[in-house]
């Protein structure tokens, strides 16, 4: 979209006439664009032919219903807003709708200031990313450098920011950022667990009754141990050269590679290696160093 | 956080909310895994359509599941996968050992 000329192009789905005249009525008036269609399969079909900023779409509807209609537009790659409009729905329901990807959510009966204001909210969104576009898509170089305390690292799911980033600006898909912020997550729990924390994976399965492994009880306690717990674990991220670097380096024991996955082979049934195996599959060249207590892993852009 | 369950005739469903990549995920599912199992179920099956990630912790606990059912000659299945979790399992070649649930 151009932030400055075009107006903006929304598409609306939904089988209540009365809705879809108040939808009519307010595009017409604020200068929109818009399409409208009455089931989720005309707007998918829409939108293989078109490109729209704002999808405002109904959750009850003949043939795919809401939710399954907005799983489906968020996993296509095309920057848009989704609003969801229903007569009820629970938080939890709200909450799920936003998880899948939905930007807004709106309550029926439809008032035309409720409408106009979520459309604005949602036109913004879309202004923002396509400045964020832009902008990260010119990103030369960056380099970020992080040092922390394992017990403070381990409370939280680091992020991994510049995966998003990389996605806004089109230089990643949405399957690439989702296995690239796994990869990091796996390598981070490597590190911590296996590194700082030297905890083994044959301890997973070592299982009492009750289904609680000795893995899961021995990482609690050694949280606790300032012996492991205030060991460090350092975190660079850097984009150049069209490549994304991520190096993480622990105080650990060090750590040799099995000889399954230096020969490109995953481990399925093992309890150990899996993690191995998805940060192989995300990742175009893995190196160890030191020991195994630092893991290089590159991404080609 | 916790995973809701059902009994259908002689198996046990779970069905998985949010992503299996916690140890609060992790522990839901032991404890619905509990429910069923004590319950005598020894045919599992989990739901996971609603899971977009899942991560070598979340299939460690999936696994774990798999193990105390084949112990006693049970199984575990999963509802037909997709997306993001459909890869990650053939990718670690799960899809061959867990069953699909048609439901």
């Amino acid at each position: 979209m151009d932030v400055q000329l075009q107006p903006p192009r929304l598409l609306y789905v939904d089988d209540d006439p009365i809705t879809r005249r108040i939808i009519e009525t307010l595009s017409k008036q604020s200068g929109w664009e818009y399409d409208v269609v009455t089931d989720g399969h005309t707007a998918l079909a829409r939108l293989s032919e078109h490109t729209y900023d704002v999808i405002i779409t109904d959750l009850v509807m003949p043939g795919i219903n809401g939710v399954e209609l907005v799983r489906n537009l968020r996993s296509s790659s095309a920057a848009h807003e989704i609003i969801i409009v229903t007569e009820r729905a629970s938080t939890d329901e709200v909450i799920g709708f936003l998880r899948e990807g939905a930007s807004d959510f709106i309550q029926k009966p439809l008032d035309r200031d409720t409408l106009e204001n979520a459309v604005k909210r949602a036109l913004s969104g879309v202004r923002e990313k396509a400045v964020d576009k832009e902008v990260y898509g010119g990103i030369v170089n960056e380099r970020t450098f992080y040092r922390f305390r394992t017990d403070n690292l381990a409370k939280i799911k680091m992020p991994l920011h510049v995966a998003e980033r990389l996605y806004e600006a089109g230089r990643i898909d949405l399957g690439e950022k989702l296995r690239l912020v796994l990869a990091f997550q796996e390598a981070l729990t490597n590190s911590i667990e296996h590194g700082n924390l030297e905890l083994l994976s044959e301890w997973k399965d070592e299982v009492d009754d009750r289904g609680l492994d000795k893995y899961s009880l021995v990482k609690r306690e050694r949280l606790k141990d300032e012996s492991y717990a205030a060991r460090e674990l350092t975190v660079l991220i850097e984009v150049a050269d069209n490549k994304l670097r991520i190096v993480i380096t622990d105080q650990g024991q060090g750590f040799e590679p099995p000889d399954d996955f230096k020969q490109g082979n995953v481990c399925s049934l093992k309890s150990h290696g899996r993690g191995l195996g998805i940060i192989q599959s995300c990742m175009n060249e893995i190196r160890y160093h030191d020991g195994g207590r630092t893991i290089e892993m590159i991404k080609f852009l | 956080m916790e995973f809701p369950t059902e009994i259908d005739g002689d198996k046990g469903i779970i069905t998985v909310q949010g992503d299996l990549d916690s140890e609060a995920a992790g522990e839901a599912l032991r404890k619905a895994f509990n429910n069923v199992y004590d319950k005598g179920k020894r045919t599992v099956v989990l739901d996971l359509s609603d899971v977009q990630i899942i991560n070598s912790y979340g299939i460690g606990k999936v696994l774990m599941c798999y193990k105390r059912l084949k112990a006693e000659n049970g199984v575990l299945k999963v509802r037909p996968l997709s997306g993001f979790v459909k890869e990650t399992f053939e990718l670690l070649m799960l899809d061959k050992l867990l069953p699909v649930d048609e439901g």
